[in-house]
């Protein structure tokens, strides 16, 4: 056990403490929040926002070089990388981490790159002819799928 | 005397026990990390008293702080450690046995 240091005795010492008195800090420390439904916004708003934009440019890299439109590409790579920074930015604004963000969003963010590799694979494994949209567009929403459970898990979780 | 022989307020936690880095304490068991002004506003002190608490709590190793910058903008991160996590758990443990729970 910690000493307080002597510089810092501002409190009666823990032998007087009360059952009411260890109710009341019980009760007090049961319902701490930090997390603010605004924290929260941000959070699952980034969250989702990557698995939409992974989602996006898997589909967007079939529909621009399935036609050869190689500048249409470099474009929508571009949208990709400022849509990327926008989310980070806005994932910096939250002022609290509720417990089990980071690995909510890790596993989530895994499974989607994951999915996207594959889909990306998958498409440019099968060039002639190109698959068509009724193929890909599914596998981009499959693409985004994972981020979005992870942001819902995430609103779910910090909300308990 | 053992630890299950001794009164619940024996195994208390002096650093913890300070009604404002209690509240830090337990503010920070909900979370990864949190700004330094989130804990501030949650804590209801000002900046030099929660800077002062916090320095205490990060000199016995239950809270780490981390500066950086969003932006152009300086932000300091505070976290409970894995230490700071088992005595506010521990903390918690005789106040439920103070209380009788």
């Amino acid at each position: 056990m910690n000493t307080i240091p002597s510089d810092s005795v501002d409190i009666p010492l823990p032998g007087d403490v009360t059952a009411a008195q260890a109710r009341a800090a019980l009760s007090q420390a049961s319902s701490a929040q930090l997390v603010t439904p605004r924290d929260l916004r941000l959070l699952t708003g980034f969250v989702a926002g990557v698995g939409v934009i992974v989602g996006a440019i898997l589909y967007l890299s079939w529909a621009t070089l399935s036609v050869g439109n190689q500048g249409g590409f470099a474009i929508s790579m571009s949208l990709y990388a400022a849509a990327l920074a926008l989310l980070l930015v806005i994932k910096s604004r939250a002022r609290a981490i509720p417990r089990g963000f980071r690995r909510t969003y890790n596993i989530g963010f895994a499974v989607t790159m994951t999915a996207y590799c594959s889909g990306i694979l998958w498409i440019f494994g099968h060039q002639s002819p190109w698959p068509s949209a009724s193929v890909v567009i599914p596998m981009s929403i499959v693409t985004a799928v994972p981020c979005l459970i992870a942001a819902a898990l995430v609103h779910r979780t910090a909300r308990a | 005397m053992t630890d299950q022989e001794q009164h619940a307020r024996f195994r208390l936690d002096e650093v913890i026990h300070a009604p404002v880095r209690f509240s830090i304490v337990a503010a920070l068991a909900h979370v990864e990390e949190a700004d330094f002004a989130a804990v501030r506003d949650a804590v209801q002190v000002s900046d030099s008293v929660l800077s002062k608490q916090v320095t205490l709590l990060e000199r016995a190793g239950y809270v780490e702080v981390k500066k950086g910058y969003v932006g152009k903008r300086p932000r300091t991160w505070l976290k409970l450690t894995p230490v700071g996590e088992a005595a506010f758990n521990g903390h918690l443990q005789a106040l439920r046995a103070i209380a009788g729970q």
